[in-house]
């Protein structure tokens, strides 16, 4: 096991470093325009820009490190090894979530030190991000459990173009249900903003919270099915 | 003997640089007070200070990185992950609530609702997965490095008492911070610094339980995590009750029983696992 962990660590320290990197852009971007944030507002644009975009790149970065393992030859000899394809994509699984966790960890801290700069600037009225970040990480827990069973099922190439497509339906029938609902839809959207504000209040928010980490083992178990399904279809 | 005299040095060594940590925060007080900056940085550096003193001491004598005990070793092993998620919980419960209800409040447990104490238990297990993790900063230092070089020079329960003791010493900047600030008194700081002297010995020893029988920190991380985390929980349970703004919570001597019990109990679960182990051998 330690061997794999090695191995991930050679192949994929450049995109576990860039996590670290993800959580300073709030504060790569304070410096970059340092000469025009001046106002509440502008800090609390360059803080929330910086967390989405963050978000965003993290996301990628965690992608890529599946890339390079959908190879015939490293499938086969994987899976004769002693740890066998399970003890591969549960190491896999781990170094994500690791990574998601490494991002937020940094996130936190950075935000936190613009935030603490604002007030010792002066500056009142600036929020920490925090609040829209944690159910963003829940978000790219669960994107990166749908992502991981497909890449392993159809490679890096192909699984993103079917995840793609897929991603495509379930947005154009969220489209058509919001349509059909068009009429209520305020009622819908204030419903949500009230459960997420009183989240502690219901067990709905928390429960789907939890349900996104069952999820993520859930794609682990899938995978460990799929790969060597998938592996018939790899490049040599 | 030569190994127990290495184990001295590195202990040594590492306990030097977690002290300086905690030096570092009374020396720069003054500053800490002046800038929300500095204040964050700092703190998040004495945060992580027990992990780099791990890391710190192995690269200075050259000992290595191995038996970091980073692995999180999940199979065969969720029920003291589980364990971990619980035990924290049903403490801080036991350590407040008891004494409210037998203080004639029950009143004040209007918000200890089956729907509040659902969503308030899936909200901290879905927070201890991901938020927990920042304590590797300490646990990597306590339980993945001090408790292994300390155990072969004072045995278990030594380690359980003087490992709880320098753990509990460790918090005196945020302890005393209040005292420093000048708002509270001498005596007040030392009741939270003994209090925290009473408790941390019980948790240490549920920590270093779980961290033998896993062989992991992860289990110690998500356990601190839970135990920051659930007093936190109880707090907002006890504010959606009818509580009065100066409630007084505190229970005295009675609210540390909870983690006194625990720590004796696996004190002495660690005692048979040692036993059995020598018989074995």
């Amino acid at each position: 096991m330690t061997g794999l962990v090695y191995k991930e660590w050679k192949q994929n320290k450049w995109f576990i470093i860039g996590m670290v990197i993800c959580g300073a852009l709030p504060l790569i971007l304070l410096i970059v325009f340092h000469d025009s944030v001046k106002t509440a507002s502008h800090y609390q644009l360059v803080l929330n820009t910086g967390s989405i975009v963050g978000i965003l790149i993290a996301g990628m970065l965690q992608v890529m490190t599946l890339g390079g393992d959908d190879r015939k030859l490293w499938a086969y000899f994987i899976s004769a090894s002693p740890d066998g394809s399970k003890g591969f994509i549960r190491v896999k699984y781990e170094m994500i979530f690791f990574m998601i966790l490494t991002f937020l960890l940094s996130i936190h801290f950075f935000d936190n030190l613009i935030l603490m700069f604002t007030i010792d600037k002066g500056i009142e009225g600036v929020y920490d991000a925090g609040i829209m970040v944690l159910p963003l990480i829940f978000l790219q827990i669960f994107l990166r459990a749908v992502d991981i069973p497909f890449t392993y099922r159809f490679g890096a190439k192909k699984g993103s173009i079917i995840k793609m497509i897929l991603m495509v339906l379930c947005a154009i029938t969220m489209l058509i249900v919001i349509m059909i609902n068009i009429d209520d839809l305020d009622v819908i959207i204030d419903g949500i903003k009230d459960k997420m504000a009183h989240y502690s209040e219901t067990p709905l928010i928390p429960a789907i919270l939890v349900s996104t980490l069952t999820a993520y083992y859930i794609s682990y178990r899938i995978s460990c099915r799929l790969y060597m399904k998938g592996a018939e279809l790899y490049d040599k | 003997m030569t190994n127990k005299k290495d184990d001295l040095r590195r202990l040594g060594i590492y306990l030097l640089i977690v002290a300086s940590s905690s030096a570092m925060l009374f020396a720069c007080f003054k500053l800490i007070n002046q800038s929300e900056t500095a204040f964050a940085i700092l703190s998040e550096v004495f945060c992580a200070a027990p992990a780099l003193a791990n890391l710190i001491t192995r690269a200075v004598t050259k000992e290595g990185f191995r038996d970091m005990k980073l692995h999180l070793h999940l199979t065969g092993n969720l029920r003291y992950y589980l364990l971990a998620f619980l035990l924290p919980l049903v403490c801080t419960f036991m350590s407040c609530i008891p004494p409210i209800i037998l203080g004639g409040h029950s009143d004040w447990l209007g918000g200890f609702t089956l729907k509040n104490i659902v969503a308030a238990i899936l909200m901290l297990a879905a927070q201890g997965a991901v938020m927990s993790a920042g304590l590797v900063g300490e646990e990597l230092g306590w339980r993945g490095y001090m408790n292994q070089k300390m155990e072969t020079l004072v045995g278990v329960v030594g380690t359980v008492l003087i490992g709880g003791a320098v753990w509990s010493l460790w918090h005196l900047p945020s302890d005393m911070s209040l005292y420093l600030a000048g708002e509270e008194t001498l005596s007040e700081a030392f009741l939270t610094v003994g209090g925290r002297l009473l408790f941390l010995p019980g948790y240490a020893a549920f920590y270093m339980w779980l961290t033998k029988k896993t062989d992991s920190v992860w289990p110690a991380v998500l356990s601190h995590g839970i135990s920051n985390a659930s007093q936190t929980c109880i707090m907002e349970l006890l504010r959606m009750g009818d509580i009065p703004e100066n409630a007084e919570i505190n229970s005295g001597i009675f609210e540390f029983v909870p983690f006194i019990v625990t720590g004796i109990v696996f004190l002495w679960l660690m005692l048979c696992d040692k036993k059995k182990t020598e018989q074995k051998n």
